[in-house]
């Protein structure tokens, strides 16, 4: 059963489609990587089914349309994302920065400090929550971004780059993290990586895009043997 | 059983309590009693601006406009209407609310200086719409003579400055405190993440539109009560509050505290208004000396007064930190 249907998607800057024409589903339950070359529309793609940006065609979440609805209105429907650059509120902790997926992102449910709670411990910031989030490490950054998405109790998190810059270490316990969200929460995650053995590793199927379009899809193992992707993204 | 406080209430009781016996301890000394009100309006209003430009990040310039509206709807009021001014003065508020949110509207779309520039078009146009109302608002002399608040045997005016300091300070603490609350609530959250970061904000759900529209509407209150209680006190309301000295006289206050960092407009205010009337014997120069301030000020502390502690503790951590670290190193 799909939870994200994108249907003919194109989004132009001027003259340039950083999308185009892209038509592809996600399972529910399962983690889809998207990776391709810089430029290829990954993160715009992210920003049209968040609402950032809008464009033509149609995102159909769980059977609804997104089209026209606003990013506060679809983080609502279910829908969360992390950003490439740690994108959070710098100048107040790490629990406040969670705080605001907590109280604004659900509109009912289990106790906002319950949530809390319940993100950090499992995210694994319990300790580091009254930091400032500005002065904490890029990957206590990348939790919180990750802890602030898990509070508004998502059915599908769209995460951008989540590895770039951390260190084999970090990276191995976000690759852990993201199956444990997937198993035990039973939530649908996009990822976006440019690292194909993470991709590989974490993603039950890979999409590779190049100038805004699909060029592959499918299981990891068949997609990095595809000629068009090892000519355009893998290299010879 | 000893009860301890900690140190935040405990030095926001002192401050309360000194403001609040000040008036005893300068035995009535009227010229000091009304300075000290200004500082408390002028807190209030910066305060407000505040919760717009350091909070929330909207470049809100209409505030001053904000104030003169509810000054003049208040004075309005009670000469044509016959509102009675203790009813008047928080019209004026209601007034400058309800433009607030008029200008909010085009500027939902809007950031950063293009908010500034539509608002600042608002404070502009202002003088234009009072003298084009000459026959009311009797265009640039202004409205004197009306009716002032009276409660029982006690009037409202600089002339009782004993009784009406303590009518300012009543409502400027109100004021402060709800400014405080809305900080501390999920609202200031609202503001903070918006600041902070828009996209990230607005993917956790927080509708932006909506938090626009409520810190214009509350911000334009504020000023617009702080107006009508200006011109209650003064007896007089006229284009003059909007020459550009007054606007830059309350963001100096709003820069000097600290930007989002309240109470630090409070503390600008009373620090700009006290230099301002201690320095008035110097006639023009007080300007250049007053400037020289805030400059040096901003190029040592660009995050303003309220910076201080934070200073010293920083220094005190840099200066005697290092000796910890060496006696734990030399235990271990």
């Amino acid at each position: 059963m799909d939870i994200l249907q994108v249907n003919k998607v194109t989004k132009c800057f001027g003259e340039l489609a950083a999308v185009k024409e892209l038509s592809f589903e996600v399972e529910k339950g399962e983690i889809f990587g998207i990776a391709g070359p810089n430029g290829a529309g990954k993160t715009t793609l992210f920003n049209l089914v968040s609402g950032l940006y809008s464009g033509s065609g149609d995102i159909i979440f769980e059977g609804e349309n997104l089209h026209g609805l606003r990013p506060f209105q679809i983080c609502h429907k279910g829908v969360a994302r992390t950003f490439q650059v740690p994108t959070l509120c710098s100048t107040v902790t790490v629990c406040q920065n969670i705080r605001v997926g907590a109280h604004f992102g659900v509109l009912k449910g289990k106790s906002e400090k319950e949530r809390i709670d319940s993100v950090i411990d499992f995210v694994g910031l319990r300790g580091r929550e009254n930091a400032i989030a500005g002065s904490v490490d890029l990957f206590d950054k990348r939790l919180t971004m990750l802890a602030a998405a898990l509070a508004t109790e998502p059915r599908l998190l769209l995460v951008d780059e989540p590895i770039s810059g951390l260190s084999p270490r970090e990276a191995r316990d976000s690759v852990a993290l993201f199956q444990k969200i997937n198993k035990e929460l039973g939530i649908t995650i996009i990822i976006i990586e440019h690292l194909m053995k993470v991709l590989i590793e974490v993603s039950h199927r890979l999409m590779i895009m190049n100038s805004g379009e699909k060029i592959c899809i499918g299981p990891p193992q068949e997609v990095t043997r595809d000629k068009e992707v090892i000519e355009v993204y893998l290299g010879g | 059983m000893v009860v301890k406080m900690s140190k935040k209430p405990a030095l926001l009781l002192s401050v309360l309590l000194v403001l609040g016996l000040l008036p005893i301890a300068l035995q009535g000394n009227a010229r000091i009693l009304n300075i000290l009100s200004a500082c408390l309006m002028w807190g209030v209003v910066a305060s407000a601006w505040d919760l717009s430009i350091g909070y929330a990040h909207v470049w809100s310039f209409g505030h001053i406009a904000f104030f003169v509206i509810g000054g003049y709807t208040g004075a309005l009021g009670v000469m044509y209407l016959g509102i009675p001014p203790a009813a008047a003065i928080p019209l004026g508020g209601v007034a400058a609310a309800i433009i607030g949110l008029l200008i909010a509207l085009p500027c939902l779309r809007l950031h950063g200086i293009y908010i500034a520039m539509v608002t600042f078009g608002i404070h502009l146009v202002m003088p234009t719409f009072i003298l084009w109302g000459r026959d009311y608002t009797y265009g640039a002399t202004g409205l004197t003579g009306f009716a002032p608040l009276q409660l029982g045997q006690y009037t409202f005016s600089s002339s009782v400055p004993f009784f009406s300091y303590y009518v300012i300070f009543g409502v400027s603490i109100l004021l402060l405190f709800i400014i405080q609350r809305v900080i501390n609530s999920s609202i200031g959250l609202a503001f903070m993440a918006l600041r902070d970061s828009e996209p990230f904000a607005k993917t956790l759900g927080v509708d932006e539109y909506k938090y626009k529209l409520i810190v214009f509407g509350i911000s334009a209150f504020m000023a617009g009560l702080m107006g009508g209680l200006y011109t209650s006190f003064y007896a007089t309301i006229s284009p003059f509050v909007l020459e550009v000295s007054t606007f830059l006289m309350v963001l100096i206050m709003l820069m000097l505290g600290g930007l989002g960092r309240f109470p630090g407009a409070v503390i600008g205010a009373f620090v700009i208004t006290g230099l301002s009337e201690a320095l008035r014997p110097l006639l023009l120069l007080r300007f250049v000396i007053l400037g020289a301030i805030v400059i040096a000020v901003m190029i040592a502390m660009p995050e303003g007064l309220m910076a201080i502690p934070e200073k010293v503790r920083s220094f005190i951590r840099r200066t005697f930190g290092r000796g910890d670290v060496e006696k734990e190193e030399r235990k271990g």
